[in-house]
């Protein structure tokens, strides 16, 4: 068979497609879901690598849940497609589901039904779990495994859901919202597994709105707004294109206006006399610096935004402040 | 509307309110619209003269007949005995929805939360229910008097309202009831349930124990004796204070019980009344042995035991009704007999044969009722499973939807065949032991084709479920009920022979009298496929609900 030089056939294509996918855990294309008019994602390309844990960020409503119940085959999407460990989440779905574990962000289980009847009814849909891990992932969670679900609390009940999602030891775990009523300690202990999960090459791919988890626990974050992705990165790499926010102290009167002028240069406050505060992009830092070295200084002071500011960042209205998006810190 | 927590139930009603209000309006306007027209004809006596034969019935509603030779007296016993019954299931379905149900909702946590009393909360919410089933009797009242107006026959209004009176006193009795079940049970289910059997039993007490002087003693526990004691549409009758007093007293006691426990219970819990002992936890309640229970091996098994105490608890009600049927049979045989060679039976398609087969078929078939409700109850429960979020766990396994649905349908057939089984044997070993002879293959047949109506009615509801499953048990009740009317008024009504033989009670074709018809259920049985089928290719491809 000739094949032309350097244009790829048709199949050698598909084959570098399926290669790419394959090393994915995570790969969507151009995703769209709607619902009638409403807006459910839109042209979602998401990509999570084998073996990291991926942290899925967006306030209520912008698609993550859409998003999820996408790759677990419980919602059709309207446009696009999606791949889970290489296989198509519409195609392959029972495949898929060998190879994941899943948590919803909303579940329900059987209210007369012991946790751990419950536990061994999901190990037989499996094929079967080994119960020492159950009770393991019962101990660290300090789960009661005697209790009816009926009986649970928020808390409790969640970790069931963990303990059913991590309990065959998937490739994939998908998580909608975790630690959702997990008191601290627990968040923590959920922590350690996920760590433990990554180091054993597995992949995590969890929702989540608190960005503490998320800088703590995850390689990746996407963040969505309005069924879009608006960015998608390593937690270095997100950090890395913030603002740098600054304070000079001057020994004489800040020069306010000039600095306001400054390309690159956001948010310019007087705190008093001597002080000026401001928020400077990458491209205007030089031009800070050189500005500020006409002058005496006597302090300067820089300080890195934390995730959460970068992710209220995304998440501001153009002209909203972070105070007015919701950021406090 | 949000005003209060009494504007606010009376505002939740309001959906219920129109369809229970239209549909009764509905059906009073028709019935007294046509058949006033009829009684003030020339058939006026053949219509008396039926009625009288109908009210030698063990099972006919309403009491004793009176003054059926004025229109009032004659609505009153022919029609207007049902409408305590249907009325009671109303408010026994909102009685026990009034605590437990928005208990399991989790509504009542907030609701708790704003400085109201659980007295006043519960009072409140009552009273949002009184008012909702008065304005459903305010359409109820409209139909009658505007198919009066229709058929230019007369009823005084004011006595018509106070036989709604009457009909509210009574339906209310059960309601209180449906509350203090809800207060004795962890679940609405469980609090309806034993409500539901509470009316069943008060009906039957009040009309086949009133057959048999030995358990003539039971009527006097029937809300349905003391309210057939008052009958204002009928001038020699009225309206009865005394009786009438009881019912207000009883629905006031019953009342007060549900709102003393509920008052004194765990929020969330049920009456330590009727609580259980806890379980004992042990030193290490997370090394717990690995659970060994062979229902917990795969969805079919884990359906089989989720259903199969349903499956016996709706075929107690149908049991008990035949035992009571067949011990006052062989005293009542020949008024039977009489009342078949009526044209009110022959319209509703029953033969005049004098066989014990013809004669049983009616109760048969008034029994295996039962067990058709119970199969659109096991559509809901199936509906239940996706829109309480169970689904979304169960289908994260490797278990293909297709097999998921055809393992709950499977399962939903076998409760229908262990229920009606039951019901069959029962009716059996009655026959045998209160020595009516019936033929054990016709009475196979019977039971045999009703097996086959649930069939078609699960498979229809696992059909429409997997297309639209927030209006299928809407749809699926309202398809069984027109199709049980089709089947049992379609000829008084006289409906096209085609849309009589579309129901799928009039395929069953008397199996008593004529055995199985193959000819009949075979393409119930082939429809049953094909909605399955259906119900597989649509259930494969489409969103799964979010939990609500």
């Amino acid at each position: 068979m000739k094949a032309t030089v350097g244009v790829p056939t048709s199949s050698t294509s598909s084959l570098n497609q399926t290669l790419a996918s394959s090393s994915c855990a995570i790969l969507t294309e151009k995703l769209t879901k709607t619902y009638g008019s409403s807006r459910g994602v839109i042209d979602l390309d998401l990509e999570v690598r084998q073996g990291e844990v991926f942290g899925f960020l967006g306030p209520n409503g912008a698609g993550k849940t859409t998003t999820i119940r996408v790759l677990m085959n419980l919602i059709a999407p309207t446009d696009g497609r999606a791949l889970v460990n290489g296989l198509d989440s519409q195609r392959d779905s029972v495949e898929i589901k060998r190879q994941i574990g899943y948590l919803p962000g909303e579940f329900s289980l059987y209210p007369n039904l012991s946790g751990a009847q419950t536990l061994q009814y999901f190990a037989n849909l499996r094929g079967g779990v080994d119960w020492k891990y159950i009770i393991s992932l019962a101990e660290r969670l300090e789960l009661d495994l005697t209790k009816k679900f009926k009986q649970y609390s928020r808390g409790n009940k969640q970790k069931v859901g963990i303990i059913q999602a991590m309990m065959h030891k998937p490739r994939l775990l998908i998580l909608d919202e975790p630690t959702s009523g997990l008191d601290p300690l627990n968040q923590q202990e959920f922590y350690k597994l996920v760590r433990e999960v990554r180091e054993e090459g597995r992949t995590v791919f969890f929702s989540s709105h608190i960005m503490s988890e998320v800088e703590k626990t995850c390689d990746r974050v996407g963040i969505i707004r309005d069924g879009r992705l608006v960015k998608l990165g390593g937690i270095g790499e997100l950090t890395g294109i913030k603002t740098q926010q600054l304070e000079l102290t001057f020994a004489g009167p800040a020069p306010l206006s000039e600095f306001e002028r400054l390309p690159g240069v956001e948010q310019v406050e007087a705190i008093d006399t001597q002080i000026l505060r401001c928020v400077v992009r990458a491209d205007g830092l030089d031009g800070v610096v050189r500005l500020a070295a006409q002058y005496a200084l006597v302090n300067l002071a820089s300080r890195e935004p934390s995730l959460e500011e970068i992710f209220l960042n995304y998440y501001r209205e153009p002209g909203q402040t972070q105070q007015e998006a919701g950021y406090v810190g | 509307m949000l005003g209060n927590i009494f504007l606010k139930t009376l505002r939740d009603y309001r959906l219920t309110i129109l369809s229970w209000g239209l549909g009764l309006g509905l059906f009073n306007l028709f019935v007294t619209a046509v058949y006033g027209n009829i009684y003030s004809g020339p058939d006026k006596a053949q219509l008396v003269a039926d009625s009288f034969t109908l009210s030698q019935s063990p099972v006919w509603p309403g009491g004793k007949a009176a003054d059926l030779n004025t229109f009032g007296g004659y609505v009153t016993f022919r029609f207007l005995g049902m409408l305590p019954v249907v009325l009671g299931i109303f408010t026994l379905m909102a009685g026990s929805g009034l605590t437990r149900g928005d208990e399991e909702k989790g509504n009542f946590d907030l609701l708790l939360s704003t400085p109201h009393s659980r007295r006043s909360v519960l009072l409140q919410k009552w009273a949002g229910l009184v008012v909702a089933l008065l304005a459903i009797e305010v359409f109820s009242w409209t139909g009658i008097m505007l198919g009066v107006a229709l058929s230019k026959t007369d009823l005084d209004g004011g006595a018509v309202a106070l036989t709604h009176v009457n009909f509210m006193a009574c339906a209310l009795v059960f309601g209180s009831f449906a509350m203090l079940t809800g207060q004795l049970c962890g679940s609405r289910k469980g609090a309806g349930g034993w409500a539901g059997a509470g009316l069943v039993a008060a009906f039957f007490m009040d009309t086949l124990a009133g057959q048999n002087q030995a358990l003539e003693w039971l009527r006097y526990f029937s809300p349905f004796y003391y309210h057939n004691l008052s009958k204002p549409l009928a001038p020699s009758v009225g309206l009865n204070w005394g009786p009438f007093s009881v019912l207000v007293g009883a629905c006031t006691g019953l009342l007060l019980a549900a709102l003393l426990l509920y008052e004194r219970r765990d929020h969330g819990d049920i009456s330590h009344l009727l609580k259980r002992s806890q379980t004992v936890v042990g030193p290490d309640p997370y090394r717990v042995a690995k659970p060994r229970q062979l229902w917990l091996l795969n969805n079919f098994s884990f359906g089989l035991r989720v259903g199969l105490p349903g499956a016996f608890y709706w075929s107690v009600l149908p049991s008990l009704y035949l035992i009571l049927g067949l011990s006052v049979f062989p005293s009542v045989r020949s008024e039977l007999l009489n009342l078949l060679k009526s044209d009110v039976y022959k319209g509703l398609g029953y033969l005049a044969l004098p066989t014990n087969e013809n004669l049983l078929s009616l109760p048969i078939e008034v029994a295996l009722i039962i067990p058709c409700i119970y199969a659109v109850v096991l559509v809901a429960g199936w509906i239940g499973e996706e829109t309480s979020g169970r689904l979304e766990l169960v289908l994260s396994t490797p278990e293909p939807r297709w097999r998921l649905l055809v393992s709950r349908y499977v399962v939903a057939v076998i409760c229908i065949a262990v229920s009606i089984s039951f019901i069959g044997l029962v009716f059996g070993l009655t026959a045998w032991a209160s020595n009516v002879t019936v033929d054990p293959g016709k009475t196979f047949s019977m039971f045999f084709t009703g097996w086959v109506v649930c069939v078609i009615i699960l498979a229809g509801g696992f059909g429409l479920a997997a297309f639209g499953p927030r209006w299928t048990v809407g749809l699926l009740g309202g398809l069984v009920v027109a199709s049980y009317i089709e089947a049992s008024l379609g000829k008084s009504l006289e409906l096209p022979n085609w849309v009589i033989s579309l129901s799928i009670f009039e395929q069953s074709n008397k199996p008593m009298n004529y055995g199985l018809s193959w000819a009949s259920l075979s393409p119930m049985l082939i429809l049953s496929l094909i909605f399955i089928i259906l119900a597989v290719v649509r259930f494969q491809k489409r969103d799964m609900l979010k939990s609500t």
